[in-house]
């Protein structure tokens, strides 16, 4: 009998756990937070940047005469790489992500969301640089590191 | 030590009523087993099912027909059940986006059952920025062991294990919204992937009327890929359930046929006792 209780109770507690939904909070995200570091002493670097432009059929150009030790830039979602033009007081220099995508459907009522992951640079013209994060989320603050 | 059963049948009350139930006494110190017993199954998850299922022990009047528990023959398969689940059909009638039909089979081995499953899934997700669709079929096998076995009906209260594995594809049509490259469209999609994983279950079934069965499996599943690396991660895993996790819980109700295969035990017939 007190198998039979326990089975009973075991499908009881299976019940009541069978129906939760998905979490529709999706923190996924195409953008990649970029930091700038001196190579000499691995601190934050303030760059003036004259313009940094995504090189696509239509360059968009998204960030113009500024000091910042920091950028945050969008990927592309139609392909699996993305070419910046960085023009700084360093220099002009070019910078080549490439990642995956995938997809998923999270519920009807969520919808679809996009996942950026496996972030890497084909191509660089920086002293040195370092992917810290490769997939792409809302709440982490720094993906990659570039070293002047 | 043998063991001496009640079999035939009649209502418990009927039963537990007579004067020859009341002044029985068992022979050769053997064990009687004169738990009438009130299986039921009700509704639930807005549709059926959980049933009533009454079942008992009787006398002609006079007399009582005892089963003898031998030995001899105990593993022999005396039937084989074959369901469909039933609430997977009535989706499938109402709902225009979801087909599933699922089957399953068990022999008995004594106390044992081994069981198999069959099922096919088609399903259809249409949300705000994207049409999911997912095909495939399932197969589950595994062994129960049944805790109601001296059970005259053959009912079953059961806890088992199960192996499943499904072969499906899918695939996501959606779109996007992008301030920085401009608003597009994005197609992926899986051809012919396999899963595999481990299953807990527990559940009932039981004897309504003649070869006619109801009964429900309750399911703990586990050890499952989620297919994260996938450029499509699954929605749905054909007989696993939700893709985004490695547990899922599930329940399933069978409508089943039990088709004996060889007569019941041979049984002896004992006079009532009477003052």
């Amino acid at each position: 009998m007190r198998i039979i209780i326990a089975i009973l109770f075991i499908m009881a507690v299976m019940l009541m756990s069978a129906c939760n939904e998905p979490d529709c909070q999706s923190k996924t995200t195409n953008f990649v937070n970029v930091k700038f570091y001196k190579i000499e002493n691995n601190e934050l670097d303030t760059l003036t940047i004259l313009s940094i432009t995504a090189i696509a059929a239509d360059d968009t150009v998204f960030v113009e005469n500024l000091e910042v030790s920091s950028v945050r830039l969008p990927l592309r979602p139609d392909t699996t790489a993305t070419v910046f033009a960085f023009d700084s007081n360093f220099g002009r220099d070019t910078l080549i992500l490439t990642y995956r995508k995938k997809a998923r459907l999270i519920s009807e009522n969520c919808g679809v969301e996009v996942i950026f992951s496996d972030l890497g640079y084909s191509r660089n013209d920086f002293d040195s640089i370092k992917v810290v994060n490769q997939t792409l989320i809302e709440d982490i603050t720094e993906d990659v590191k570039i070293y002047n | 030590m043998s063991a001496l059963r009640l079999s035939q049948k009649c209502s418990s009350r009927q039963l537990y009523g007579t004067p020859a139930f009341r002044d029985f006494d068992p022979p050769f110190g053997g064990n009687v087993f004169l738990k009438p017993h009130r299986i039921f199954l009700q509704t639930l998850a807005n549709i059926l099912l959980l049933f009533v299922a009454t079942s008992g022990f009787c006398q002609e009047a006079g007399e009582l027909k005892i089963p003898i528990d031998s030995l001899k023959g105990k593993f022999v398969p005396t039937g084989i059940r074959i369901g469909a689940e039933a609430v997977n059909i009535t989706r499938s009638f109402i709902g225009e986006d979801y087909k599933e039909y699922q089957f399953q089979a068990d022999i008995d081995f004594y106390r044992y059952f081994f069981n198999v499953e069959y099922g096919i899934l088609e399903r259809t997700f249409t949300s705000e920025n994207g049409l999911y669709n997912v095909e495939g079929s399932y197969l589950r096998i595994g062994p129960d062991i049944n805790f109601l076995h001296r059970d005259p009906d053959m009912s079953a209260l059961f806890f088992g294990l199960r192996y499943g594995m499904a072969t499906f594809s899918d695939k996501l049509n959606y779109s996007y919204r992008d301030k920085a490259f401009g608003d597009g469209t994005g197609q992926v999609a899986n051809n012919d992937i396999n899963a595999k994983w481990f299953e807990m279950v527990a559940g009932m079934k039981v004897k309504m009327w003649r070869m006619v069965w109801l009964g429900y499996t309750a399911r703990f599943k586990f050890g499952v890929d989620t297919f994260e690396n996938n450029e499509l991660i699954p929605n749905i895993i054909p007989g696993f359930g939700r893709a985004d996790e490695t547990v899922v819980w599930g329940l399933n109700y069978y409508l089943i046929i039990r088709i004996p295969v060889r007569k019941e035990p041979r049984s002896i017939v004992l006079p009532a006792k009477t003052n």
